[in-house]
């Protein structure tokens, strides 16, 4: 008989803000069906200030915006694992540099698979995110499930 | 909820340990959603001895000689994993075999091309290189992470690469 607990601890990542459901829905599907954790954390990927070192009124704004749209869009996610009675813990990171963190985030945590959307939309895109998701798989130390 | 609809589950295996824990996770993926395992192996033949060999009547003997040991290897391997295939029999998924002969990345893409998969399930294994401790994830991966048009699960197997046949 095969062990369906396969997979203890999932997180769900971003490497792209856009199309958060799909990989959201899977992690929820897989972490009912394992019996897992699921943890969702959304890594946001601070910008250049607009006077290099000095954040602007306007810098501050677009950055709030952007937090409260990923607070929101979490709120959602722990109402609907709430519902599939998933244990969901949710979370939300400014960070420099997405891989390092990603990376830190699954060893700190003992991560057993982790689940990216990989976005397909124009090449030098494609090319970017394919870098972003080469250095992850490169990197990280635990099963991946790359979305496409 | 949106189920886990991986019902067409493609599991590459190159005849080594860590290709063994893809096709168990393949497998439990494959029961989880009531779907089916397509188990896929490539037989390389190497092209490396070509720039010693000089004259067309020697690369064309080299050529054969390859040939007929790639035959003899796919012979070889289909048996062992018929006989691992045949260990997941109770567990009622359907499994399916295929080997193949030729440049592995080609012959993997045309045949996901061809069966529309819904996942690739495939591994790679710590300490199989010269890098320590350290997972490797080497061209081929990369390129098939880059160019398979369907969603991969990717394990990090913590084994030492060893073919099926030296176990």
């Amino acid at each position: 008989m095969i062990n369906t607990d396969a997979f203890s601890n999932i997180l769900v990542t971003y490497v792209k803000p856009t199309n958060k459901q799909t990989a959201f829905d899977m992690g929820l599907s897989l972490a009912k069906s394992n019996n897992a954790k699921l943890s969702v954390v959304e890594f946001m990927q601070a910008e250049q200030p607009e006077f290099l070192f000095f954040k602007s009124k306007n810098n501050k704004k677009k950055e709030n915006e952007q937090k409260h749209l990923v607070e929101d869009a979490l709120k959602k996610f722990e109402e609907k694992a709430k519902q599939e009675n998933v244990d969901l813990k949710t979370s939300f990171k400014s960070t420099e540099t997405l891989v390092d963190s990603i990376i830190q985030y699954v060893e700190s945590n003992k991560i057993d698979l982790l689940i990216v959307d990989h976005p397909h939309m124009s090449h030098s895109e494609e090319t970017h995110y394919n870098d972003v998701v080469s250095a992850i798989h490169d990197e990280v130390h635990c099963n991946m499930l790359t979305l496409k | 909820m949106k189920q886990n609809n991986y019902k067409k589950i493609l599991v590459l295996h190159g005849g080594f340990e860590a290709g063994d824990t893809a096709l168990f996770h393949g497998i439990n993926l494959a029961k989880i959603s009531n779907g089916s395992v397509s188990v896929l192996h490539v037989v390389n033949i190497p092209t490396y001895p070509m720039s010693f060999v000089s004259t067309k009547t020697e690369k064309d003997s080299v050529k054969k000689q390859l040939r007929k040991a790639a035959l003899e290897m796919k012979k070889q391997m289909k048996k062992e994993f018929q006989k691992k295939i045949e260990t997941y029999k109770n567990e009622k998924v359907k499994i399916s075999l295929d080997l193949m002969i030729g440049p592995t990345l080609k012959q993997i893409l045309e045949y996901e091309t061809e069966h529309n998969f819904d996942l690739v399930v495939m591994s790679k294994s710590k300490g199989s290189r010269l890098a320590g401790d350290r997972s490797v994830v080497g061209g081929l991966t990369i390129k098939l992470l880059e160019r398979l048009r369907c969603p991969i699960l990717m394990l990090d197997v913590p084994l030492s690469a060893k073919s099926i046949e030296t176990r």
